[in-house]
């Protein structure tokens, strides 16, 4: 018979902490006497080491990741959350492409057993920031329309129009991801990249990292690298090449060409085409986020929508803003801007904390102004330097 | 009093603050619980043995459920970290039950190897074996045991503590915490058995 001892029970008792001070020495005077419990306690004490030795993943996270990753949980939290209804309706859907899968992949494998079956198909948001899932992480415009399609180790992104970022996590060996376009496919091995569709036909293909291999339907794989551009021809090239022609790769234009949405940006807030400026910079900030400019293109974002009169969306960006930079120099003018909004829409409490953690802070008349009814009245504001 | 965090306060705001400002839609807040607590969330879900890149999606998630979730919470009752982290480990729960994650485990199982990131070049061979061996054993255990052993034993977290995090008995968890260290010490028994056999094989 193996033997045993009726006090085990307390080595568990005393790694969870469940022991009284007396009773620890009590059972540290017993274990020196059982051999089952020393053993019992050696065990356990090993299994702990070897646990707290169990990879962490924290020395390969850096603080810039981290801070990306901050500003992505920011945004897509600051996002306006979809209506009940369109939950409903999202999930009808989502439960039906399901269903439907279950169907198509039974009837598969009955026909050939070893035939792959599609798996899953994830039906695309219309817009903003899709969640990372699988190999890639997908920023689409408003408009566009695309979808995403796994079958075990590939993925399959189709676009059928608007505006398409994409960036592709470096792959395993047995991973393949490809991009389904109207008249082509790219493949790619972890790089970022935007396509644009339009009229049924790539407009654009800009690589920013990495390589891709863009394949149109008729004409040769071109291998496009960071800095590379592809552009549709324009109407008489293309009668002259053919309906699916496209010209040679675009050399990469002067300075850097990923800054050159936020150089549009720029020119279009200059030249009082508000609207366009400020989704010009919100798609800028959106796709380089780790750019120098994102910072300054989410600002400007808010200033243009505030001068075309979205003073709601504004605040918006504005409140972003002041949540991913509260150290930049426009964190004061974007943290006015916010609480200005947030006192129209009779959020005073919020309106009024905003002001509070800017440095330098907000002087007493300018706070005022822009909390408006929501100023205490008979005290003084507290701002970001802290003393009321 | 503002949950917002104030340029060199030297009194920042209390989790239960910072949470119920997160109820009350404040972004700040929101940035300041990831800020405090992203790293134990990544550390959690790594040691349930999720991929760096998944680790990234669910820490994501997790920061994303929680205005949802703040709404629920109970200051008087639960520890902010077991309660971030208890989010976190019902969403891989979750994650990890899907099918087309199992799926496409099934279609990746033995080609890929897990991230090693942190394995110090002072393990000596003995140790790496054993530590090898006492991964297999850790992967080998029930997700719920495997849950429980991270939350108590590393985490650090009470029994009462755990179960909030999880929504179980605390009894429950002490249980699982017992099978998964009574699991744990067998395998690695057993190892050592067949390791001494080879060893004297060896001589």
């Amino acid at each position: 018979m193996k033997p045993t001892c009726d006090r085990l029970w307390e080595v568990d008792a005393l790694r969870d902490g469940r022991l009284s001070p007396a009773d620890v020495d009590a059972f540290a005077r017993h274990r020196k006497a059982c051999a089952l419990c020393t053993e019992r306690f050696a065990a356990d004490e090993r299994g702990g080491r070897l646990a707290q030795a169990l990879p962490t993943g924290e020395s390969a996270v850096d603080d810039l990741a981290a801070r990306r990753l901050r500003g992505r949980i920011l945004g897509a939290a600051a996002a306006p959350a979809p209506s009940a209804m369109r939950r409903r309706t999202a999930a009808i859907v989502a439960l039906a492409v399901c269903l439907a899968l279950a169907w198509v992949a039974a009837t598969a494998l009955r026909r050939s057993p070893t035939a792959p079956a599609p798996v899953a198909v994830t039906p695309a948001p219309s817009s903003a920031v899709a969640l990372l899932t699988m190999a890639s992480d997908v920023v689409a415009s408003d408009d566009a329309r695309w979808a995403r399609h796994t079958e075990g180790t590939l993925e399959r992104v189709r676009i059928d129009a608007g505006v398409v970022a994409l960036h592709v996590r470096h792959l395993t060996q047995e991973e393949r991801f490809f991009v389904d376009l109207p008249d082509g496919e790219i493949e790619v091995r972890g790089t970022r990249f935007e396509v644009t569709v339009e009229g049924g036909a790539t407009e654009r293909v800009r690589v920013t990292e990495g390589v891709i291999a863009f394949r149109p339907v008729g004409a040769p794989e071109q291998v496009l690298r960071a800095g590379d551009t592809w552009a549709r021809p324009r109407a008489d090239a293309s009668a002259r090449r053919g309906p699916h022609a496209v010209r040679d790769v675009a050399p990469p234009t002067s300075g850097a060409p990923v800054a050159d949405e936020y150089a549009e940006g720029i020119a279009l807030y200059r030249a009082h085409r508000d609207a366009d400026a400020a989704a010009r910079f919100r798609h800028f900030a959106l796709t380089q986020p780790a750019r120098p400019e994102a910072e300054d293109a989410l600002f400007l974002e808010a200033l243009a929508l505030n001068r075309v009169g979205e003073t709601d969306e504004a605040a918006r960006a504005a409140l972003v803003f002041t949540s991913l930079f509260p150290r930049s120099i426009h964190t004061h003018d974007a943290a006015v801007l916010a609480a200005k909004g947030l006192a129209r829409d009779h959020q005073c409490e919020r309106a009024r904390a905003v002001l509070e953690v800017v440095a330098p802070p907000v002087d007493e008349r300018a706070a005022r102004a822009a909390l408006g009814a929501c100023a205490p009245a008979g005290e003084r504001l507290r701002t970001g330097d802290g003393a009321p | 009093m503002s949950a917002l965090r104030r340029p060199h306060d030297p009194f920042p705001p209390n989790d239960h603050a910072l949470v119920a400002a997160v109820a009350r839609g404040d972004l700040s807040a929101l940035g300041e619980l990831y800020d405090r607590y992203h790293r134990d969330v990544r550390r959690v879900l790594m040691r349930l043995g999720f991929s760096k890149s998944d680790s990234d999606d669910l820490v994501q998630a997790t920061f994303l459920e929680l205005p949802k979730a703040s709404l629920g919470y109970e200051p008087q009752r639960e520890l902010c970290r077991g309660w971030v982290c208890g989010i976190a480990v019902r969403l891989a729960s979750r994650h990890r039950r899907s099918a087309l994650r199992y799926l496409r485990a099934l279609f990746s199982m033995g080609s890929q190897q897990r991230e090693r990131d942190d394995e110090t070049p002072e393990l000596t061979v003995g140790s790496r074996e054993e530590m090898r061996a006492f991964e297999a054993a850790f992967q080998a255990l029930t997700a719920k045991k495997r849950e429980a052993f991270v939350l108590l034993e590393l985490e650090g977290l009470s029994a009462e503590e755990g179960g909030l995090a999880l929504g179980v008995p605390a009894a429950t968890m002490r249980t699982r915490l017992f099978q998964a260290r009574a699991s744990l010490r067998d395998a690695m028994a057993s190892w050592d058995a067949s390791d001494a056999n080879a060893k004297g094989r060896g001589r």
